[in-house]
């Protein structure tokens, strides 16, 4: 698994710039366990979902996705709350982050926000509840704009709109991925 | 032990490295207190502000979060402060030895003092981190006994370059 997560970090710095979100083997297992035990205040399994996206769908979101994806990762947490979870990363000053974007099943908002992986030793602070709490509840990507719906955090700016950038992105895509599944049931 | 000569009588090639060397690390150093000044950290409460964060009710109407530095973090400013600053003011306490300012006792504590401060200020920054704000007044004279000192040092090196070599 540690391999594992060695060949993705060097593989994100190649491809980073197209790929933001990451499949659930990109992560070590312990960091997802232990960020699932605070936020739901216990150990709970992952039940990973392959969704496959068109090309139409990955130009759409290209920020999100590499030249040559054609499917996606999305996790489900039969808990209370049912949570629905996203992995993906972002760029720090140098480095890339790794973080889980947890959004409550039904009403679709950000349950929770949680960095599994940071590496750098500046800009540590976007892991702090007081930052991180600031996404909670948000449904609209368009709610989230950077030192307005989101402050900064002094000393961290660059993460601090890097995460928060990217956090806007998956929130659209994962807005627009329900849509789809609804208008797709019978 | 022969003693190096005092610097007016060094080569004169010696004398414009020392200079150009000082003239640069007062730039550095200048941009380093412009910092210091840019994140509040010249007084106890922005300096433990900076270090400790607001508290949760200052935070809630912030218009920008400072939260409490991570350990990572605080690690890698005091490496990077002690090892880089160490070596500069080793370099200028050295050079002033070799300056005919005051006794030799003197210079010796002249040249010793950023030194001793340095280590003082970081440790009082660790306390101010993780035991009280009150700290951050150590954390401060600290600042006040390295930093005229070794201005002072820098300064007397300058122009001891510009002496006129008798010979």
């Amino acid at each position: 698994m540690r391999w594992g997560l060695v060949f993705w970090i060097i593989m994100l710095g190649v491809f980073e710039l197209a790929m933001a979100q990451l499949p659930p083997d990109a992560v070590a297992e312990r960091l997802l366990s232990t960020s699932i035990k605070d936020v739901l205040g216990k150990e709970a399994s992952v039940q990973w979902r392959r969704v496959e996206i068109t090309e139409a769908e990955r130009q759409q979101f290209k920020r999100l996705f590499p030249e040559d994806a054609s499917d996606f990762y999305i996790g489900y947490l039969s808990e209370e709350p049912p949570l629905d979870v996203m992995i993906a990363h972002a760029r720090g000053k140098v480095e890339l982050f790794v973080f889980a974007i947890y959004f409550h099943a039904e009403s679709g908002e950000i349950w929770e926000l949680d960095v599994l992986d940071y590496r750098e030793a500046y800009g540590g602070e976007i892991d702090y509840k007081a930052f991180r709490q600031q996404f909670k509840g948000k449904t609209n990507p368009k709610e989230i704009v950077f030192r307005r719906t989101i402050r900064n955090i002094s000393g961290a700016t660059i993460s601090a709109r890097s995460i928060t950038r990217k956090v806007k992105e998956v929130l659209a895509f994962y807005q627009y991925y329900r849509q789809r599944s609804k208008e797709s049931t019978p | 032990m022969t003693p190096l000569p005092p610097i007016h009588l060094w080569p004169v090639q010696y004398r414009r490295l020392v200079q150009v060397f000082l003239s640069v690390v007062f730039i550095g150093y200048g941009v380093g207190f412009g910092n210091l000044f840019l994140t509040q950290q010249t007084s106890p409460m922005g300096i433990a502000t900076h270090w400790r964060g607001l508290s949760e009710e200052e935070l809630e109407t912030a218009e920008e979060i400072i939260l409490p530095k991570p350990i990572k973090e605080l690690i890698i400013t005091t490496h990077n402060h002690l090892l880089g600053l160490a070596a500069i003011f080793g370099i200028v306490g050295f050079l002033f030895l070799h300056t005919g300012y005051g006794s030799p006792r003197m210079r010796l504590v002249v040249a010793i003092d950023p030194l001793l401060s340095l280590v003082l200020t970081f440790g009082a920054i660790w306390l101010t981190r993780f035991f009280g704000e009150a700290f951050a007044f150590l954390v401060l004279m600290g600042g006040m006994l390295t930093h005229p000192v070794f201005l002072f040092s820098l300064l007397a090196v300058f122009l001891e370059t510009f002496k006129k070599n008798p010979s």
